[in-house]
């Protein structure tokens, strides 16, 4: 994985801010710490949807919003797929 | 046939018995083998001295044994004490041992097993079932819901929902919750089918649609949460479900958007909002939401009350009277006192919700009065976590405060564990090394919607004039430390 784009990664981390209200740095761990639930990851798949026009599958949560940074990478990856 | 709550007794028993009464995951029965399904089940409580008048825990996760278990004890006069499997042992125990029942029933292994270690008949007569709410002491507590006041329940579903002959509907919130009665008495009250979706049904979103669509599920009761959840999957929508067209909302807020996305997928489907606490038998209120939405208060009105039912403010809270009301704690009369009164002559509850009714007669909710919260659904008092949190190892006192946007809905509950020694008044900081398996050790106590997304330490806790802690004002600490402005603009 390359390192994501810095403005893509500041932009996401201020949706998963907006949600879960709290600032998380890039790598934080955003699943395995309890920071986001099953209910906030909806909203920031939602947010990121709108955003971005690309949306995670429902089945692969947990890998893409692991952290803001991997958030990132799949979105780069899928926005203009 | 259908099942007569008046009576607690299947009625009509010669009639449409091949129809399907009940599916989980693994198959479906019919009116009929639901029938010799329960009166084989009584036979076997009966031998293993299961008594009228008493209580019997059961515990499990969306059998149909379980269902059955609830159906046999309303037949047999026994008091029910639905614990789904979500709960960890020790509070299954715990349950238990309040309700001082001789036996369990496990409905995942479908066998009998040992109860308390003191047995006891239940104080008070005619009573369906026992449901456990977060107390905000520490202690669960048991609501005693009598079986007339089921029969109400069950009575306004077949007569005012309109829902047409033998439905299906899905049931999917754990037996625990008394919303979940919806589906079960709706389906059982009309001769429909109950459709069982277990968790791991749920996880797999295809699979769940797939399985709704071949049980042919019509009526769609939960949370807004929950259903928002499904918006996640491209297929939840009337061209997948052509047969779902009532989805029937309670327990939080809904809003006029969520009502609309819900539309934009179901264009032809009925949204029907409701609310009441567990203490008044599912629900006391209830509206069908119509289009156009526009000017419409966000969040949307819970409705009027029931035919049998009368809602009233008293000092801005919304008070409950009618025979549906709860018969009382167990065994906390102290707790009764404070809330049930007299009202024209009907039992009455104080709900600790704050309220408005309109020149409609349309009643508005505006949040509570203490500290509970209602976070996706879960009814959760945090003075029970900080009994559990203060429960850790080196802890002396505790706090959990419940996140909030600036629209006012809920995120996510953090705890604070108490260090003055280490840290400065207001000052958030790391836990100290012997809780490094604190969401472990809670977890063992409560279930998991009970603990916190985080745990941190403090300071010493901001109090308010009575000396009690200051979530608001913990709230506020947490923020400043945590939700810092997100970046400098270039």
């Amino acid at each position: 994985m390359s390192t994501p784009n810095a403005a893509l990664v500041s932009k996401l981390g201020e949706i998963v801010a907006n949600v879960i209200q709290t600032t998380v740095e890039p790598d934080d761990l955003l699943i395995e710490s309890g920071m986001v639930d099953s209910l906030t990851a909806v909203d920031i798949v939602l947010a990121v949807q709108a955003a971005y026009g690309c949306k995670v599958p429902p089945t692969e949560i947990e890998e893409h919003l692991e952290s803001v940074n991997a958030l990132a990478a799949f979105v780069e990856e899928n926005q203009n797929a | 046939m259908y099942f007569d709550f008046d009576r607690c007794d299947f009625a009509e028993q010669d009639q449409a018995n091949t129809a399907p009464a009940l599916s989980d995951a693994q198959r479906q029965i019919s009116w009929a083998g639901l029938l010799a399904a329960t009166d084989a089940w009584q036979e076997r409580a009966r031998a293993a001295g299961v008594l009228p008048g008493h209580a019997l825990v059961i515990s499990g996760h969306k059998e149909i044994e379980f269902v059955v278990a609830m159906l046999g004890c309303l037949r047999l006069g026994i008091t029910y004490v639905p614990v789904d499997s979500i709960n960890p042992p020790e509070r299954l125990k715990l349950i238990t041992e309040r309700v001082a029942a001789a036996q369990c029933y496990n409905a995942t292994l479908n066998r009998f097993e040992a109860g308390a270690a003191v047995s006891a008949p239940l104080a008070e007569p005619g009573i369906a079932y026992i449901m456990f709410t977060s107390g905000s002491t520490g202690e669960p507590k048991g609501v005693q819901i009598g079986r007339d006041s089921v029969a109400l329940f069950a009575s306004w579903i077949r007569d005012c929902l309109a829902l047409g002959p033998r439905p299906a509907f899905m049931n999917q919130m754990l037996f625990s919750f008394d919303f979940s009665l919806f589906d079960l008495c709706g389906a059982l009250a009309l001769g429909g089918a109950c459709v069982l979706c277990p968790r791991e049904t749920i996880a797999a979103p295809d699979a769940f649609v797939r399985y709704l669509a071949d049980t042919g599920v019509q009526v769609w009761a939960s949370t807004p949460a929950f259903v928002r959840q499904q918006f996640l999957n491209d297929d939840f929508n009337q061209a997948h479900l052509p047969q779902l067209g009532v989805f029937v909302f309670g327990a939080e807020s809904l809003s006029p958007a969520m009502a609309e996305q819900l539309w934009a997928r179901f264009p032809d489907a009925r949204i029907i909002n409701s609310y009441g606490p567990t203490e008044a038998t599912c629900s006391t209120t209830w509206v069908e939401i119509k289009r156009p939405l526009d000017g419409a208060r966000n969040p949307l009105s819970i409705g009027r009350a029931k035919p049998y039912a009368e809602v009233f403010l008293d000092d801005g809270e919304i008070c409950i009277a009618g025979d549906h009301v709860m018969r009382g704690y167990l065994g906390r009369p102290d707790l009764s006192a404070k809330s049930l009164f007299l009202h024209n002559g009907k039992r009455a509850y104080r709900t600790g919700d704050i309220g408005e009714i309109d020149e409609q007669g349309l009643v508005y909710f505006h949040g509570r009065r203490d500290d509970q919260i209602k976070l996706n659904g879960y009814r959760i008092e945090l003075g029970e976590i900080d009994a559990a949190l203060a429960s850790l190892p080196g802890v002396h006192a505790a706090a959990t405060i419940a996140l909030r946007r600036p629209d006012g809905s809920l995120v996510r509950m953090i705890g604070f564990v108490s260090s003055p020694e280490t840290l400065a008044p207001g000052v958030i900081g790391p836990l100290p090394e012997q809780l490094h398996n604190w969401k472990q050790a809670l977890g063992e106590r409560l279930p998991h919607y009970m603990v916190p997304s985080e745990l941190v330490a403090c300071g010493l806790f901001p109090t308010n004039v009575s000396d009690k802690v200051d979530r608001k004002r913990l709230e506020s600490q947490y923020r400043e430390t945590r939700m810092k402005p997100t970046k400098e603009k270039p």
